[in-house]
């Protein structure tokens, strides 16, 4: 609406500046604090879990709290720290700059998004506090236990959980709907499909699977809170509904979600690499024909989350054979990056070491993926601790190793200003080998047949014997390690923003639009509307005197 | 804007056909025929008339390939969604609840 | 420069795309309330039939005539502004917000006899999804009126013309049409399939 230059935009008070600012770099730093904040609350609920682990004798959580934090875990760390700031941070903050654009094609939409979003996680945190506590169903709510409030205990807490997700979706979709929409409509003279920034592909691919995704989840969750509130029973099997329908059409979004969020990753890691490594990007085309491969796919494999749930045996193999055959485009993606990488010029920043470390962290997810996704695999290990370290290793390079690497790549023109390079290798370090620590080992826990979800292992008695326990001691101090790790992030971020050195156009020499404006832009962007000449990742081209060719620069500019 | 370059459909003539549309689904619904065939005809009928209203009344017919991707590709995935869910909850070998269900209390008048 | 073309688009595309892009997931949504709703009736293998029966085909087939028609209506109001005969497209918008008016108050008639009449939204499975179904289809209905209202004050004012932005009466109006054909299909969906 203020695309054409309208003055409507020039707001100066500090409320419309700050905080009711409909700016899409002020709304994606808004969608940061929100998700690192979120991401302490995660982390913290996380320790209190793995503390109860190591020593189940002291009590720490009852098991009640314990499903609770174990649900709102879940939720917090994929639903509101993921999604802020993979989407809502790096989507909004990059996409209008990538593509030369002063702004989204619906600056207020996307104003509206993030005070829905923030409207979601308050209701979030104030379910902690109802009576019954907070949600303890896990975070995929199945049905029938999520159905009526007396099989857990919860009654408010659920249906805010609930609420808050409904919320957090709705947001999303205005979110993905302005994506699209400036994307298609807004990108600058000479930006063709083929010129855009991965970084853009990959967030339009994930806005796209999740608008077409998350419709039958929104269905099944308005049914859900019918069941909760108004004693339908549309997933109570004594009251003629199947619960196996809860478990599909939560699963039908919850499996492309976790795309969603590991194709904004995968765009950080597809910016930093070739930037941190001098070298064009290795097959720009086949990443995109991958990705959207994969788009495709993703919508057809989520029944591998329930092989043992009692469906149809007809089904798992369809799905077994779907989900290792979704491991071929993503293959094909991680070869073209650590193709990238080959003899190139590596400048080992912070942010690449973070992109280097997603890629090896995240390999492990993806090749223990292909055991899940076996139907006769998945048998032996599904529900215990084999599938929580996998999908660690998943979710945890995309929502922080990936999120890291785009913090210490974006900050100086997010903020104007440098953040400190030797505090940023101690936390890699820190948060690299603390996470490897914690995860590698409940690989074992699983196999040796470790189930989820269990305030006290030790009630089981081979899940009492001296190794395992000193196992659980372990993995829990490598937690605390991993916890305290962040401090260093923590003060570097917070000191950098104000006390930073301040940080010139383009600090890391990289090719694509947002580098050739000011750190920070102006409202607005760009002072002079870019014409791009030439694919981003035009690095150590022969034909320019620098190892850099910035989009908007063209030949003649430069030679002449 | 585009549509002006184009011919207005006559939007009273669609309505009309969807009128005789929606009288010809009420008939199939009374005729004594089979349930299957009742239920195949009436359904028919309703898509026709979604894809009146989507091409005439929301413009689908002339608009560009992308808006026209917009609209099928959910409908192809809601298909594809309920047929794969079809041998689940319809004809799964261990019997679900649902199809237990009994016939519902008819004493409530 | 190269010969990429010129991609900035005129202002009312974006309203266009965006509410399109909005109705695909708004498309999976219903899709998932239908699916339960097709395959829950599918696996009762007819079990539902005789409580089915007491839906009130009348007003159903009333309740459809009467959205199919202001589907017209505000299609027309979209063709007025395109001519410009702007006091022909705030009538035409008018109509649309009474028949949906109306829609909602045939809606309201049937639940209060069918709830008179025992049938409440926990009578039973095909109860639940009747009231939900139809429940959420008239939260659009009404989510609809609201925008359409909002336009036709609009209209009224003169701000609508002034300002250029008749077109949002096209994307209000794909919006309407499409919760017309969410009913197109909850008419046989639960009133003809018995």
């Amino acid at each position: 609406m203020d695309h054409n230059g309208n003055t409507e935009l020039r707001e100066n008070s500090f409320w419309r500046k700050y905080l009711f600012s409909a700016d899409h770099k002020t709304i994606g730093k808004q969608y940061l604090w929100l998700g690192l904040i979120m991401a302490l609350v995660g982390g913290i609920l996380a320790y209190f879990m793995r503390k109860q682990l190591a020593w189940p004798e002291s009590e720490t959580l009852t098991p009640n709290v314990y499903n609770a934090f174990v649900t709102m875990h879940g939720t917090i760390m994929v639903f509101f720290v993921a999604m802020p700031i993979l989407l809502g941070c790096f989507g909004n903050f990059l996409i209008p700059l990538m593509i030369g654009a002063d702004d989204m094609a619906f600056p207020r939409l996307n104003m509206l998004s993030f005070w829905t979003f923030f409207v979601g996680t308050l209701l979030l945190i104030l379910s902690f506090f109802v009576p019954g506590g907070a949600a303890a169903a896990g975070w995929t709510g199945y049905a029938p236990l999520s159905a009526k409030p007396i099989y857990t205990g919860v009654n408010w807490g659920l249906n805010l959980w609930i609420l808050s997700l409904a919320l957090e979706f709705a947001s999303v979709l205005m979110g993905g709907v302005n994506f699209m929409t400036t994307a298609i409509t807004m990108r600058a003279e000479g930006m063709s499909w083929f010129r855009l920034p991965l970084m853009v592909w990959m967030q339009l691919s994930a806005a796209i699977i999740f608008m077409l995704s998350v419709g039958p989840t929104i269905a099944a969750a308005v049914l859900l809170l019918l069941d909760r509130l108004v004693g339908t029973g549309f997933f109570v099997p004594a009251q003629g509904g199947d619960p196996l329908l809860w478990q599909h059409l939560f699963w039908f979004f919850g499996h492309p979600e976790v795309y969603v969020v590991l194709l904004p990753g995968f765009g950080v890691l597809l910016e930093i690499l070739p930037a941190g490594s001098r070298k064009p990007i290795f097959g720009y085309r086949i990443i995109i024909y991958s990705t959207l491969v994969a788009g495709v796919l993703s919508f057809i494999v989520w029944a591998h989350h329930m092989f043992v749930s009692g469906m149809n045996p007809n089904l798992s193999m369809p799905f077994s054979i779907t989900t290792i055959l979704i491991s071929v485009p993503f293959a094909i993606v991680i070869f073209a990056m650590i193709a990238t990488m080959w003899r190139g010029s590596i400048r080992l920043t912070t942010a690449m070491s973070f992109a280097i470390g997603t890629l090896m962290t995240f390999l492990m997810g993806g090749v223990t993926g292909i055991f899940n996704g076996s139907a006769a695999v998945d048998i032996f290990i599904h529900d215990t601790y084999f599938v929580v370290a996998h999908f660690h290793y998943t979710l945890f390079p995309a929502t922080f190793f990936a999120a890291f690497a785009g913090i210490y790549f974006w900050f100086p023109k997010m903020f104007g200003r440098m953040l400190n390079e030797t505090w940023g290798k101690v936390h890699f370090w820190l948060t690299f080998v603390g996470f490897n620590l914690v995860f590698l080992p409940m690989f074992r826990l699983g196999m040796a047949g470790h189930m989820r979800r269990l305030a006290d292992p030790t009630q089981y008695n081979f899940l009492s014997t001296e190794s395992i326990k000193s196992t659980q001691i372990f993995i829990t101090w490598a937690a605390i390690g991993l916890l305290i790790g962040q401090a260093p992030f923590i003060v570097n971020f917070l000191r950098s923003i104000v006390a930073g050195e301040v940080a010139e156009e383009n600090p890391w020499q990289a090719n694509t639009l947002e580098w050739s404006t000011a750190s920070p832009p102006p409202h607005g962007n760009f002072e002079v509307r870019p014409i791009v000449h030439h694919d981003p990742y035009n690095y150590s081209s022969p034909d320019a005197d620098s190892d850099w060719l910035p989009q908007d620069q063209s030949l003649e500019e430069i030679t002449t | 804007m585009a549509t002006e370059a184009h011919d207005h459909p006559n939007y009273f003539m669609v309505w009309v056909v969807l009128l005789l549309l929606l009288v010809v689904s009420l008939a199939a619904a009374y005729m004594p025929f089979s349930q299957t065939l009742t239920v195949i005809l009436i359904f028919v009928i309703a898509a026709v008339k979604a894809l009146l209203v989507a091409s005439f009344f929301m413009h689908l017919k002339i608009e560009g390939k992308l808006i026209l991707a917009i609209a099928i590709v959910p409908v192809i995935l809601f298909v594809i969604m309920t047929i794969s869910l079809l041998p689940d909850i319809v004809y799964n070998p261990v019997e679900t609840a649902t199809q237990k269900l009994e016939a519902p209390k008819s004493t409530v008048h | 420069m190269h010969g990429t073309q010129a991609n900035v688009q005129p202002r009312p595309e974006f309203g266009k795309l965006g509410m399109w892009w909005f109705l695909a997931s708004e498309i999976m949504t219903f899709g998932g309330f239908l699916a339960v709703y097709i395959l829950y009736r599918a696996a009762s293998g007819g079990g539902w039939t005789e409580t089915a029966e007491h839906v009130s085909i009348a007003l159903g087939s009333i309740n459809t005539f009467v959205l199919l028609t202001s589907s017209l209506t505000i299609v027309k109001s979209t063709e007025a502004v395109n001519q410009g005969e702007y006091d022909r497209a705030k009538n035409y918008l008018g109509w649309t917000i009474l028949l949906g008016v109306v829609f909602l108050a045939i809606k309201g008639v049937e639940y209060t006899s069918e709830i008179r009449h025992g049938f409440t939204p926990i009578t039973n499975i095909f109860w639940n999804f009747y009231f939900a179904l139809t429940g959420l289809h008239a939260l659009h209905i009404l989510v609809g009126i609201i925008i359409n209202l909002v336009l036709y004050i609009g209209a009224v004012k003169g701000t609508l013309w002034r300002e250029d932005l008749g077109h949002r009466i096209e994307v209000a109006g794909l919006y309407w049409h499409f919760v017309d054909i969410v009913w197109i299909f909850l008419f046989p969906l639960l009133y003809l399939s018995y």
